[in-house]
């Protein structure tokens, strides 16, 4: 049916003026990819899909929502009202509220598991590592936009939250002071804070859109990576229609099961992904006794958070990401997957724990004991990075298969 | 070095869900069964309008809501006995004026239209604040003002059910009327929760058949590659 | 051949699922975009009709826009009658919006209100929206040549010179194409009005 409709007399019109469907033959039609692939290589897809439903979600609460931070009364305020208003007056606005709360939690999960797939199989490799780059520079920019997007109900947490996130950048020398009035627009978080964030939360997402086809656009030259990691000869290679079309919909099938259970069983993630405390609105006179970022954000937080010196625990920080764009350096390993490669296997699984326990202490409260896990787990973060370029020297790999 | 490493690795995939790393959490709430049935809601209103109210308002409760929303459902002639005055599109709001409030308790009593959302527990929260008033252990805080289940154990609510000491014979009656009002305020803070899970349930059949039906067409049109 | 066939079903069942599923997603966006509850429960509006003396006009708020309620004066509703030529719909057959169901006889069809004295109608000029101005005395004497010389008094649009009477009916060769729309209103009590 696809291929009729391409093949259409209005098609060939369209086609002869504008590419349009060569685009789409290129990109989701016929579009080479190897035979192996197994369903972690759905995760693209499945990310690309909430990003639109985050869009779409995001523009219809904009209609409703209102970025002021201005008192109306009870400690309450017109934010904070509006958000309310979405969740009882408009109509279905409950439902979209949630799917696009979870649907920024699930974005990160899918988003992790993305990346991990590409660090296992080794993806970030020649000639992919611009594409890897592309992918980490995709992942400082969610952030960033959730960042924004959790100010703007204006409850306790995003209040916390955001200030203690922007006092980071105060602590950057010289330019620190001057930097933090430019963010926040005030003294201290306050009303032009919050509608700068909401503006920049509205714009973001549409640039974070043109990387992602970007990033998608890169993939289809250097082609797709697979679980064994040796380029697949001519025989084994299927096109993506209808072959993957029909996997990644049922990956897709698999995830909304998921996410609808979230959205309509448990909205707030039994509060992870709307935090309890952020339904009392912002009280810029006291700050709730358990702060923490929410759990997307918890492992960089951590590594803040271990490092008991203000602008170095913002350098570890810094240098935690800027180790996972120079991953496809580090590595100086010619074998990519790490079913091939035991060491580098075991490091990466460490590597990973690592990261949840990160999470897990970012979550909750300083404790001592907690402190030294945190601590620990910094390092062997840290070690990985470190003990990457010198693996291939002494880690007998196994044999590569001659094809896939 | 490797094996280690695991080890280390699996001590905190053991240690963590076993609560030792984080802080101590403060005292198990009592259980209460929260639930969203009409006759409970109404009773649970009717304490709050005869007993929150004089402190605590509902800011996104409208008294219309009381009728529109059918959870609730009280007529036009129920709702305008409660209102009195006041128009239907009127927010449910104390008399209390913030002032006087700050010279009797010397705090502003909080909103309670989120109040079963924005605490830890929930409804088990009200529940437990209601039904834990006791005698300060060692006498420091007034009769009344002290609370197991409050951060701190000193509230300024003093015990509005009167729990404190009640008659044996009350006890039942005290608890039902906890539990209406922390049925009540639940429901307060997320009117559209039984909604919510009704569409739910249609959603998730839908999607778990859609599923189905395109993993069957995945394998067969899978079939013929050899993979 | 029987796994064409097969495939070429779960292609059709899985088309209709998703488009099922995407139809369904989409109404609760469509909804939202509808008036909210909040939105609709001030789409009511209560007013005491007695507070408006005899000859006098206000104007309510009703939905956003602007309501007239004007208690005309005996002489005013004597006025209603015998300027039948000069109206283009002098007994609000045009459309349904001009009419109520409680227009029963033609003396209604006039006075165009439940109580003759107190004439409830929509303030926003047929036209293109804009508030017609209550012009009440009849002759050009208090308004100049901005209305006709045999004006019998009523209300006239300043944007682009439209003119209704004392009943909200609009006048020949004016770009108004019907009258003034009649409002949904009851008398809940004796002296007040609901509108919506």
């Amino acid at each position: 049916m696809i291929d009729k409709m391409l093949d259409s007399k209005v098609a060939g019109w369209v086609d002869d003026r504008t590419h349009l469907i060569r685009y789409i033959r290129f990109h989701l039609i016929d579009y080479p990819t190897p035979k192996n692939l197994n369903y972690w290589y759905a995760f693209g897809s499945i990310a690309l899909l909430i990003l639109v439903l985050q869009i779409v979600t995001g523009v219809f609460l904009a209609m409703d929502y209102k970025p002021s931070a201005i008192l109306s009364g009870g400690g309450f305020s017109v934010a904070f009202d509006s958000v309310e208003r979405i969740m009882r007056d408009v109509n279905d606005g409950w439902l979209i509220r949630y799917m696009h709360a979870v649907g920024a939690s699930a974005f990160f999960f899918v988003i992790y598991l993305h990346m991990a797939r590409g660090m296992y199989y080794g993806s970030y490799k020649k000639p992919r590592e611009f594409l890897w780059m592309m992918g980490v520079f995709i992942l400082i920019f969610m952030q960033a936009i959730v960042f924004f997007g959790y100010l703007l109900p204006w409850g306790q947490m995003s209040f916390w939250g955001a200030t203690v996130i922007t006092n980071i950048i105060g602590a950057i020398p010289f330019v620190g002071d001057w930097l933090l009035q430019l963010v926040r627009g005030g003294f201290s978080v306050g009303d032009p804070t919050l509608n700068r964030f909401f503006a920049l939360h509205f714009l973001f997402p549409v640039l974070l859109g043109i990387v992602v086809l970007w990033h998608v656009m890169a993939l289809h030259v250097v082609h797709s990576n697979n679980p064994v990691g040796v380029e697949a000869s001519e025989k084994n290679i299927i096109p993506f229609h209808p072959y993957y079309t029909v996997k990644d919909l049922f990956g897709i099938g698999v995830f909304l099961i998921i996410f609808c259970w979230f959205v309509f069983y448990h909205p707030t993630g039994f509060g992870l992904m709307i935090e309890t405390d952020n339904f009392n609105p912002a009280n810029s006179m006291r700050t709730p006794a358990d702060i923490s970022p929410v759990w997307y954000l918890t492992p960089w937080y951590e590594i803040l958070r271990s490092v008991p010196n203000k602008l170095l625990g913002i350098a570890g920080m810094a240098l935690a990401y800027v180790c996972l764009f120079l991953l496809p350096w580090l590595d100086r390993s010619p074998v990519r997957s790490a079913r091939y490669r035991p060491v580098y296997r075991s490091l990466l699984l460490i590597f990973f724990v690592s990261i949840v326990v990160l999470g897990y202490c970012g979550h909750h409260p300083v404790t001592p004991m907690l402190t030294v896990v945190g601590r620990t787990a910094s390092v062997i973060y840290f070690s990985f990075f470190v003990l990457l370029p010198f693996i291939h020297k002494f880690e007998k790999t196994k044999p590569l298969p001659e094809d896939i | 070095m490797k094996q280690t490493m695991l080890r280390l690795a699996l001590l905190f995939c053991v240690l963590t869900p076993l609560g030792v790393l984080h802080a101590e959490e403060g005292p198990t709430l009592k259980k209460v069964n929260i639930s969203l049935d009409q006759t409970t809601l109404r009773k649970g209103l009717n304490v709050f309008t005869d007993v929150c109210m004089g402190c605590h308002s509902l800011r996104y409760m409208t008294w219309r809501d009381l009728m529109t929303y059918p959870e609730i459902g009280l007529s036009r002639q129920d709702v305008d006995d409660l209102r009195g005055d006041a128009p239907l599109s009127a927010r449910m709001l104390t008399e209390l004026s913030a002032k006087d409030a700050m010279d009797s308790y010397g705090i502003v009593p909080p909103d309670l239209s989120l109040i079963a959302r924005a605490r830890k527990g929930h409804g088990a929260y009200i529940y437990s604040i209601l039904t834990g008033f006791e005698h300060d252990p060692k006498g420091r805080v007034p009769d009344g003002n002290y609370n197991v289940y409050f951060p701190g154990h000193r509230i300024a609510m003093s015990d509005p059910l009167g729990w404190l000491d009640h008659d044996s014979e009350d006890e039942a009656d005290l608890k039902a009327q906890a539990q209406d009002v922390a049925s009540f305020l639940t429901f307060v803070g997320e009117p559209h929760q039984v909604e919510r899970l009704a569409i739910g349930k249609w959603v998730m059949i839908f999607l778990v058949l859609m599923t189905f039906v395109l993993w069957l067409l995945k394998r067969a049109v899978w079939q013929d590659v050899e993979h | 051949m029987k796994d064409k066939t097969r495939r070429d079903f779960l292609y059709t069942a899985a088309s209709g699922a998703g488009a099922v599923g995407t139809l369904a997603a989409v109404e609760p966006f469509m909804r939202a975009l509808q008036p909210a509850a909040d939105t609709l429960a001030a789409s009511t509006t209560e007013f005491n009709v007695s507070t408006v003396a005899p000859g006098e006009l206000k104007t309510v708020a009703w939905r956003g826009q602007p309501v007239f309620v004007l208690h005309r004066t005996p002489e005013m509703l004597k006025d209603l009658h015998g300027h039948d030529d000069l109206l283009r719909d002098p007994m609000s057959h045009a459309v349904p919006e001009v009419q109520a169901e409680w227009m029963k006889t033609d003396e209604q069809r006039v006075t165009r209100s439940i109580k003759p004295e107190y004439l409830v109608l929509s303030a926003v000029c047929t036209h293109l929206g804009c508030i017609p101005g209550f012009e009440p005395t009849p002759g050009q004497e208090a308004w100049g040549n901005i209305v006709p010389p045999d004006w019998p008094g009523g209300f006239h649009c300043a944007c682009h010179g439209s003119n209704y009477d004392l009943s909200g009916r609009v006048f020949n060769h004016v770009p108004a194409p019907h009258n003034l729309h009649v409002v949904p209103y009851k008398y809940i009590h004796d002296t007040t009005i609901l509108i919506g």
